[in-house]
């Protein structure tokens, strides 16, 4: 008697579930009920007592497996997660500020004053040279051999652009020649292609 | 007839001392370029940006001929910075990394010098200002306007003797300040050597890195119509990496090789940056503080242009870029 008692109220819960009238306090039972399995062909019905409800045409039987073939389905999208908390535009303090500062009070107006040359002495390659002068024949771009048929969708949205992290590694690129006020703001995160000898 | 007499009056007065004023201007800035070199101090700084705000301490020393100077970060992860001359050493404690590298900034631009000069004041009007104070030190301050849309103004203040430097703004065309660094304390003259040295000796468990370097190029990119005044510094290959916290790995995943090239009016710099497009990027074009960052795509190529300068600036260039091997 008891338990007939509490399948009706079940039932009842399930059927609230389905048109979406449960109370918060009972939904707790309605879906531990439903995940028991014990109640899964009510849920259907009720699911089908609706769409009957609503039109006739929706008067379809699923097929068997048509909930484990959802599942599936849903278990096998991509997630999604949210880009890194790193904001890349926000210059968050770092040595660099420091830097900035010292190459803002430098370098400000060093085009007004420059004239040393070996400032690259330790690069060859770089040789503290304008380059286009001396580069005699042309040197292809090993850009463009990579350059295929690849193609982006490249969609104007500025709140994502700025939260593109890679942002960051132009800024410093940028900043390592810029006499702006952070100038060489990255030495802590810039790109790094050696390690040093030990 | 009175009206025009004193008309002449006045333009005989102000035309000339506009003129003197200048080339005193011009000549300052050659002076505070100089006593950032050549004038020891210790002091500490604030560099305000978009409403942010962080200080540091710098100590420069000029000693026979070399020069060494210190920056400790005092806000936020610890930092240190310490440079004899070209040789950059940064010591990162929190993550352990001792980073060396060479200075490219500063006399990076040996072709500059030639057009400089003369030509910083047909893009921007130079001016000196009233005297004024910053850390406790009288300064002569120096107001540097453009003289189109396609670039900002700034407003420096030289240190009365000394021609140290003592603040930098950049500011917009209704002279609103979009960034600026200043002294909060300063202390001109002899530092003490100890000074100068690490709080960080003990190295031996520390990663060694070095920076990535960049390597010049002709890679056949141009653009095609500059804003006045800029012309094209540097070309180079270089490696472009995204950054991450101290917390976790420093070397970057994504390492992907770029063109660079950078133009410059003498005082703003903008950077062009052209890649095969590689993955999905988003357009647009941000401003914060006195830099402007935009991306685009282009054919197969995918473009970033960064600078310090207006968007109409950045607009006209990322207009005007186009392939053109020789």
């Amino acid at each position: 008697m008891e338990i007939g008692k509490q399948n009706r109220r079940v039932q009842e819960q399930i059927s609230a579930l389905v048109d979406g009238e449960c109370a918060t306090h009972e939904l707790d039972l309605a879906l531990s009920a439903l995940k028991a399995q014990a109640y899964t062909d009510e849920w259907e019905i009720y699911h089908q007592i609706g769409d009957i409800l609503k039109s006739e045409d929706l008067n379809i039987g699923l097929s068997a497996d048509f909930t484990a073939h959802l599942a599936a389905s849903l278990a096998s999208e991509p997630v999604y997660r949210k880009p890194s908390h790193h904001f890349s535009f926000q210059f968050s303090p770092k040595v660099a500020y420091a830097v900035a500062a010292m190459l803002t009070l430098a370098t400000i107006l060093v085009p007004q004053f420059a004239g040393h040359e070996g400032a690259e002495t330790g690069a060859p390659y770089l040789a503290g040279h304008f380059v286009a002068a001396t580069n005699g024949a042309q040197v292809q771009p090993a850009l463009l051999a990579v350059a295929g048929s690849q193609t982006a969708n490249a969609r104007t949205d500025q709140s994502r652009m700025l939260r593109d992290p890679q942002i960051d590694g132009y800024l410093a690129a940028h900043q390592r020649y810029s006499n702006s006020m952070y100038s060489a703001i990255e030495y802590e995160t810039g790109p790094i292609s050696q390690e040093a000898e030990k | 007839m009175r009206i025009l007499f004193f008309t002449l009056i006045l333009l005989n007065a102000f035309v000339p001392a506009f003129a003197d004023d200048s080339v005193e201007a011009q000549a300052l800035l050659q002076k505070i370029q100089l006593a950032s070199k050549k004038v020891s101090y210790d002091g500490t700084f604030v560099f305000q940006h978009e409403g942010q705000l962080a200080s540091s301490r710098i100590i420069h020393s000029f000693e026979a001929g070399d020069e060494f100077e210190k920056i400790e970060k005092l806000d936020g992860q610890r930092g240190e910075y310490i440079r004899h001359n070209e040789d950059i050493t940064s010591y990162q404690p929190e993550s352990k990394t001792l980073r060396t590298e060479k200075r490219q900034s500063l006399d990076m631009f040996p072709a500059v010098l030639a057009f400089s000069a003369p030509n910083l004041s047909e893009h921007y009007q130079f001016r000196l200002a009233e005297t004024a104070r910053v850390a406790g030190v009288d300064c002569r301050m120096i107001i540097i306007e453009p003289k189109d849309l396609l670039r900002y103004g700034y407003r420096l203040c030289a240190a009365i003797p000394g021609n140290l430097m003592l603040l930098a703004q950049t500011t917009d065309l209704n002279s609103r300040v979009l960034e600026q660094i200043a002294f909060t304390s300063l202390n001109i003259g002899h530092v003490d050597e100890n000074s100068l040295k690490t709080d960080y000796p003990d190295i031996a468990e520390w990663k060694k890195v070095r920076d990535a370097v960049a390597v010049p190029t002709e890679s056949g990119w141009a653009v095609r119509t500059l804003p006045a005044g800029f012309k094209k510094m540097r070309e180079v290959r270089r490696l472009i990496g995204t950054n991450f916290d101290a917390s976790t790995s420093r070397k970057p995943t994504d390492l992907h090789e770029v063109v660079q090239m950078v133009f410059s009016d003498g005082l703003a710099t903008i950077s062009v940056f052209i890649e095969p497009v590689n993955g999905e990027r988003h357009a647009g074009i941000i401003q914060k503080g006195a830099t402007t960052v935009s991306g685009f795509q282009l054919g197969s190529f995918w473009v970033t242009l960064v600078g310090e300068v207006p968007a109409a600036a950045i607009k006209m260039v990322s207009d005007s870029i186009e392939y053109k091997p020789k």
